[in-house]
């Protein structure tokens, strides 16, 4: 069976452009999934975001950019890992 | 009717390359082509001379209605025979597990359309991600694209298991595979090893047909025409070469060549 006919499609409800069309694939999605600083949010549900898994991780740091840290994270009242994980992510966005 | 799903694990092993090679195929015997870009790269799209198409693959799979991909149907600039479902960057935002079904997407969006061609040829990505199991899924065949290196090798036995994985549980109508060795040169030795170790493990999965190393593929790539209307010595080869897998892949299509470049 050989065809020299055109294939016309039917009419029908029309598609539409993806939302994302013009989103670049390698856009970020997990800044948008954490509440920026200062939203008054508290507790671990905030640095664990979507239930990920959190590890221990040793670094070394001046003495004073500890205090600061103390300081800081008792005026939001959240934890010091999670203020360092805020500052981290931001930073690396 | 056929709707073969070209794939591989590795890139650049010849997806796209074996994809148009079986289009050009079809068209030279004057079928109906429809060929289904999964790949965000887009190179089949490309290759079939679609220049910013107006939908494509990514706006067919953010739509749950069935049969909504007749909507998207652009025609190839090679013949009004073979026409594209186009692939585009944003493609690569659906290549993610979405919703309960999500590799019955594209067999859902596909519908009662590839009834309407002669053959189905579905280009999958470098990957046996979420693109790949929905052309396992909508497909009636596979065909694992693959070079004579260890790596390439080792990613056609990824391919087969993938397959496998698809006929226990989406697709359970899924036929046997084929698998085709692209730039095969039975002159290098190491190749020729290769090709053994194959056979040996596939036996009659790897066809006889080898796709041999010719510039006159990027050149016909490049300049976005079937490799059958490739006027050198090479471009015949290759339309033999592609002759013989399409009647291999797709028996019901073996007819006598009209000839239409002539
Ligand atoms: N037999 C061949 N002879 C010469 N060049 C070839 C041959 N096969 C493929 N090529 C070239 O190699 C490149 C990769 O091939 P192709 O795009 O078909 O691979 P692919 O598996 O589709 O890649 P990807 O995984 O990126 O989708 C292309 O530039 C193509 O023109
Ligand atoms: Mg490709």
């Amino acid at each position: 069976m050989t065809h020299n006919e055109p294939f016309v499609a039917p009419q029908r409800s029309a598609l539409r452009k993806a939302a994302d069309t013009n989103v670049h694939p390698s856009t970020p999605t997990d800044s948008a999934d954490l509440p920026a600083f200062n939203t008054g949010n508290t507790g671990d549900s905030v640095l664990r975001g979507k239930s990920e898994k959190t590890v221990a991780m040793e670094v070394q740091i001046p003495k004073s950019l500890r205090k600061r840290l103390r300081t800081r994270a008792g005026e939001l009242d959240i934890s010091v890992d999670e203020l360092t994980s805020r500052i981290l992510r931001d930073g690396l966005n | 009717m056929p709707t073969v799903a070209v794939l591989s694990m590795k890139g650049g092993v010849g997806k796209t390359t074996v994809t148009l090679g079986l289009a050009s195929a079809a068209l030279a015997r004057r079928f109906r082509v429809l060929v289904i870009d999964l790949d965000p790269q887009g190179n089949s799209t490309m290759g079939l001379g679609v220049d910013s198409p107006v939908f494509t693959m990514n706006d067919v799979l953010a739509d749950p209605r069935p049969g909504v991909a007749a909507d998207a149907l652009t025609d190839s600039s090679w013949d009004r025979l073979v026409q594209v479902l186009a692939a585009d960057r944003a493609l690569e935002h659906r290549n993610t597990v979405e919703g309960a079904h999500s590799s019955q997407r594209l067999r859902v969006a596909l519908g009662g359309l590839p009834a309407r061609y002669d053959l189905v040829l579905i280009d999958c990505p470098p990957s046996l991600g979420e693109m790949t199991r929905n052309a396992l899924t909508a497909a009636t065949s596979a065909l694992i694209v693959t070079e004579p290196s260890y790596f390439a090798l080792h990613g056609a036995e990824q391919a087969l298991e993938a397959v496998d994985v698809i006929r226990a549980t989406s697709n359970p109508a899924l036929r046997t595979s084929t698998v085709v060795v692209n730039r095969a040169r039975t002159t290098v030795a190491d190749h020729r090893q290769r090709i053994g170790e194959l056979r040996e493990a596939y036996g009659s999965l790897v066809s006889e047909t080898m796709v041999p190393e010719r510039n006159a593929i990027p050149q016909a790539e490049g300049a976005g025409i079937p490799i059958h209307a490739w006027e050198s010595p090479a471009g015949k080869e290759l339309a033999g070469v592609f002759d013989s897998l399409l009647d291999q892949i797709a028996p019901a299509l073996r007819v006598r060549p009209l000839g239409w470049m002539r």
